[in-house]
């Protein structure tokens, strides 16, 4: 250790050790002259004697200056110098490489970092999370309020407000048990009398914040005292904190409301604490008790059998020795129990049913996500994606540094012979490399930090309660390095080998004149181009496939005209409507709208036109016998009068739901082809009778007529069986979605907002929208998906068209001698345009056929994301083909008809 | 060839350095006045290369077996001065008696008549 220090400080002072050792050998060298001297030899004689004896200075200092060990170290630091100073003195070559490298590495690290956090992380902040579990669906968000919300195996997807009572106050396996609400609740929040302004928030049990482990950065978290009926508090994030209220410390005791309640802060979470939910950034937590206050006209908390309102996401935490079987079956039991009590009144075939739900109990180390699933894909092709970038940004890049390396073997080839050994000068080179890509691994990271950012904000668009933060977590920054490390290695190796890998002497001749021995540097380079151009190919493919998917699902058969048509969205509920009252509103809502020129027709309906939402009914059919695809119920839609001519949906047969079929008329509902092919298999259903709902009284009802299939849920797969029944004819229902025809242009929205204020002042416009923008979130993720394959797909062919047009210029300017001696020998124009394009083909072909193999294998991997065309579509494969063809020779044709255009006379006399 | 001169023997790797904490034991000394002392106590027998012997004494130093001072020399010059440490004597000591070992091992191998005609 002393002597390591001793070292050290040899280090520090190096430059008086310096002078001091060359001070020292002065002194021998002096001495021994003199001795010389006095032994009879001329001045001059004993100088040089003395010399001679000490041999080379230089190596004498150079050799005890390695006697302190630094020389490795002092070597690098020259190393790396000389190489920054090399790097720098090529501006283009420089900013082009740092630039490929930072986006290449910067890229790779945010998708990764994305995929990380969806799929792979633990909760952050959370304290031991491999401990939790779930008694729910980690998948899935939302709220039922009926009997029965399960997976095909039973597992029940949400918990209601009691079920996760029992278990929290019975359950013997968990050291906690708690809920929180399973989607993040948009909510209308008023700070101090200002503007309305949107915050997003859940609801949890008191103990949310001690079951996971997370103590409040300021304040306090909730207690247990807090699930009382009046606990009127919340917790901030911290996220939320830093950005509404710049971290002001004296936020605690801050009120607020939401609706008409009241709340107080009394907390402040920990940073980058996100809750139980992945993928999402909750703005404030809010004691469960307080539901019916946040939301007012409903209530969560309580239950009258038959309808549960089921919405809570239950989390619990494991006792140390206590199995996941062995929890799962007590928490089982209770939940059985709970179920037996609740539904003790039923008769027997409906309890049967009630009673046969289970619980599954899941690991919830990372937590619930609903957006798990859907990323999992797309995120798996930009991650594969980003790296084919990568391989070609590299390929690029190793060009480049070949070319360099071309333009430095004269300098190489000097030190070589000057004596400086391979090692040394690999060495030299692969510091420069080191260099260079230490510099583009942080700029990669910096670039990771934007592209995260923007990647972020696209998926957004899909799925608007997303939100995830950029972590420089361990594993992002170790995948940072290795990817950083693999380009390295990727475009530093082959260069580095190829220019020390050669006779020095030769390669000084060479300079003065003859070109033998370059052969293989430029096959290298056209085997790199050839790469380059066979990875563009996939992405290319990858590219024209979610373009015409996208496509497809833009202009996909509805099944109703979409011209012309508003989708308003008002809320009765609030106002406190009645069904009568309700009806009565419609109606004249209806009446007041078809008056307005330009409006063709207008209707209503309970979940509107591809608005998410769906209400699916156990069904009844005259004549039919249920089988398993019946289990579940049909789809079914509460209309208003004209609701078919409104959306422009032809009537196959019979009729459609008219003003006459009130609530005193007979009743009657209208089937859509595929209802009649499921239920009625080749019948007539015309004036057969279909039973909704039997359980709940049930409503019996005649069919009228059958409606041509349209697509009301989703954009893709089969129209699902669905009936429609007129609203005038049910006791309840909101149906709050105006449908409005305009004959040819839309009216403008303040007109449509006066003509229903003049019929409610009061009531609630929630959103307009045309049937582009209600579409738009449904091929979100495919246009994200699509708009980055096609970014992906541009970067690469032109990367690869810059790297074949590097090599075809550079091979044409070093055989400027040769196509001169053709030309003046009588070679056209043409046959020297077409002697370069030749060259080309065969490394545009090699690079196909390698770009062929790889599409087709990457082809299974975008499969299930696709939709209308197949992914090993020829067209697709073709036109990309042609692209990438047209693309490689117009940069080839360019050095080409350069060297056509060669002065025969001029370029000979310059060799 | 030129007159008939004593042949000179190269040092084993690693003596050299055993050699200068030998001569550092007198007392503090110079380099060039080690090398001088070298040639002419081994008659010049021994042929240290000068060159090599700065790197020694500087990798000595850097082990802390010996250590070096400016001062100004019988001549009146500045001169880097070596002395031992007490590091160095027992080093010094266990370097000798190792290579008395060595020394003796290697004289009777080659020399075994000798031993057994005593």
């Amino acid at each position: 250790m002393r002597s390591f220090f001793r070292k050290l400080r040899w280090l520090i002072e190096r430059r008086n050790k310096e002078d001091e050792l060359r001070e020292e050998l002065q002194f021998h060298l002096d001495e021994e002259s003199e001795r010389f001297r006095d032994q009879g030899l001329s001045e001059e004689a004993a100088r040089r004697a003395a010399q001679f004896d000490l041999g080379n200075t230089t190596l004498v200092r150079e050799d005890t200056r390695a006697a302190w060990g630094w020389t490795f170290f002092e070597q690098l630091v020259q190393d790396t110098r000389y190489a920054s100073r090399t790097i720098m003195s090529n501006k283009t070559f420089a900013g082009l490489a740092f630039l490929s490298l930072a986006v290449g590495i910067g890229g790779n690290t945010a998708i990764f970092s994305l995929w990380n956090g969806v799929l792979h992380s633990s909760l952050p902040v959370v304290r031991e999370p491999d401990q939790l579990v779930m008694l729910t669906d980690p998948k899935a968000s939302g709220m039922w309020n009926g009997m029965l919300v399960s997976r095909i195996d039973g597992d029940r997807w949400w918990l209601t407000f009691e079920e996760f009572q029992q278990l929290r106050d019975r359950a013997q396996s968990f050291s906690g048990v708690m809920a929180s609400q399973s989607s993040l609740g948009s909510w209308q929040v008023r700070f101090d009398n200002g503007e309305l302004e949107e915050a997003r928030g859940r609801l949890v049990s008191g103990n949310f914040f001690e079951v996971l482990g997370v103590r409040p950065t300021l304040g306090r978290a909730f207690t247990e005292a807090d699930d009382a009926e009046n606990a009127p508090y919340a917790v901030i994030s911290h996220n939320y904190w830093t950005r509404r209220f710049g971290a002001r410390p004296d936020i605690l005791g801050k009120t607020f409301t939401i609706d008409k309640g009241a709340l107080t802060i009394i907390g402040v979470a920990p940073a980058g604490f996100i809750g139980e939910t992945v993928g999402q950034q909750p703005d404030l937590w809010i004691p469960l008790r307080m539901q019916p206050h946040v939301m007012p006209g409903e209530n969560w908390l309580h239950d009258t059998a038959p309808d549960k309102a089921m919405w809570l996401h239950v989390f619990a935490r494991l006792k140390p020795d206590i199995t996941l079987a062995q929890a799962g079956a007590e928490a089982n039991a209770i939940f059985h129990a709970g179920l037996e009590s609740f539904y003790g009144e039923m008769t027997d075939e409906r309890k049967r049913e009630a009673l046969d739900q289970r619980l599954g109990i899941h690991a919830a180390q990372r937590g619930a996500s609903s957006v798990r699933n859907g990323l999992s894909g797309p995120l798996g092709v930009l991650l594969a994606s980003a790296g084919i970038l990568l391989m070609i940004a590299c390929a690029n890049l190793a060009n480049l540094m070949l070319a360099r390396g071309t333009a430095r073997r004269t300098e190489i080839a000097l030190r070589l012979s000057l004596g400086a050994s391979r090692i040394r000068v690999i060495r030299q080179l692969i510091t420069e490399t080191l260099v260079l890509s230490i510099a583009g691994g942080i700029g990669g990271l910096f670039t990771a930090y934007i592209s995260h950012a923007a990647l972020v904000g696209m998926i957004k668009e899909s799925n608007r309660a997303f939100e995830m933060s950029f972590a420089l977590e361990p594993l992002v920054l170790g995948f940072g390095f290795l990817v950083t490390l693999a380009a390295t290695i990727l475009f530093g190796v082959l260069p580095t080998w190829q220019v020390t890998n050669m006779d020095a002497g030769a390669a000084l001749k060479e300079h003065c004149g003859t070109r033998a021995g370059t052969m293989a540097r430029m096959r290298w380079r056209r085997v790199l181009v050839g790469l380059q151009l066979g990875l563009s190919l996939p992405l290319l493919v990858g590219a024209g496939l979610f373009a015409r998917t996208v496509y497809n699902l833009q202009n996909v058969d509805l099944g109703f005209t979409t011209d012309g048509l508003l989708i308003v969205r008002t809320d009765t509920r609030s106002l406190g409507y009645d069904a009568a009252r309700r009806d009565i509103l419609f109606r004249e809502l209806r009446s007041r709208l078809r008056q307005m020129p330009g409006v063709q027709a207008a209707s209503f309906s309970h979940n509107g036109v591809l608005g998410g939402s769906r209400t699916i009914w156990e069904t009844e059919v005259e004549g039919h016998i249920p089988t398993a695809a019946d289990d579940g119920g049909s789809s079914v839609e509460i209309v208003g009068a004209d609701y078919f001519s409104a959306l422009g949906i032809p009537i196959m047969a019979g009729r459609g739901i008219l003003e006459s079929d009130h609530a005193g008329a007979s009743k009657i509902c209208v089937i859509n082809e595929a209802f009649a092919k499921r239920y009625f298999d080749g019948r007539n259903p015309i004036g057969l009778r279909i039973t909704a709902n039997r359980e709940y009284g049930g409503t019996t009802c005649e069919v009228v007529g059958i409606a041509r299939n349209a697509r009301m849920e989703s954009l893709r797969g089969d129209v699902q069986p669905r009936y429609f029944l007129p609203a005038a004819q049910l006791e309840t229902s909101p149906a709050p979605f105006l449908l409005i025809r305009a004959k040819n242009d839309i009216p403008s929205i303040q007109v449509i907002r006066q003509v229903i204020q003049q019929a409610d002042p009061a009531l609630p416009i929630v959103s307009m929208r045309s049937i582009d923008q209600q579409m738009a979130p449904w091929t979100a993720q495919e246009r994200t998906t699509a708009q980055l394959a096609l970014a992906f797909g541009v970067t690469a062919l032109t990367l690869a068209a810059i790297g074949l047009y590097g090599v075809i210029s550079y091979g044409v300017a070093r055989r400027k001698g040769e196509i001169a001696i053709r030309m003046a020998l009588g070679a056209r124009r043409g046959s020297v345009i077409g002697m370069i394009l030749r060259e080309t083909l065969r490394v545009v072909i090699a690079g196909l056929v390698v770009g062929a193999g790889l599409s087709y294998a990457a082809s299974r991997l975008v499969a299930s994301q696709l939709f209308g065309v197949a992914p090993q579509d020829p067209f697709t494969l073709a036109s990309s083909i042609a692209l990438l063809i047209v693309i490689a020779f117009s940069a080839a044709f360019v050095p080409a008809h350069r060297a056509s255009r060669l002065d025969p006379l001029t370029a000979l006399r310059q060799e | 060839m030129g007159p008939k001169t004593p042949e000179r023997v190269e040092l084993l790797q690693g003596t050299l350095e055993l050699l200068i904490l030998r001569i550092l034991r007198a007392g503090p000394m110079h380099g060039h006045a080690i090398a001088k002392y070298i040639q002419q106590t081994s008659q010049d027998l021994l042929q240290v290369e000068t060159g090599s012997l700065y790197p020694a004494l500087h990798r000595l130093e850097a082990k802390g077996w010996i250590e070096a001072s400016w001062e100004i020399s019988d001549k009146g010059k500045r001169a880097r001065y070596y002395r031992l440490t007490r590091l160095g004597r027992k080093e010094l000591a266990a370097e000798q008696s190792k290579w008395q070992a060595f020394s003796r091992a290697v004289e009777l191998i080659l020399n075994p008549a000798d031993q057994e005609g005593q």
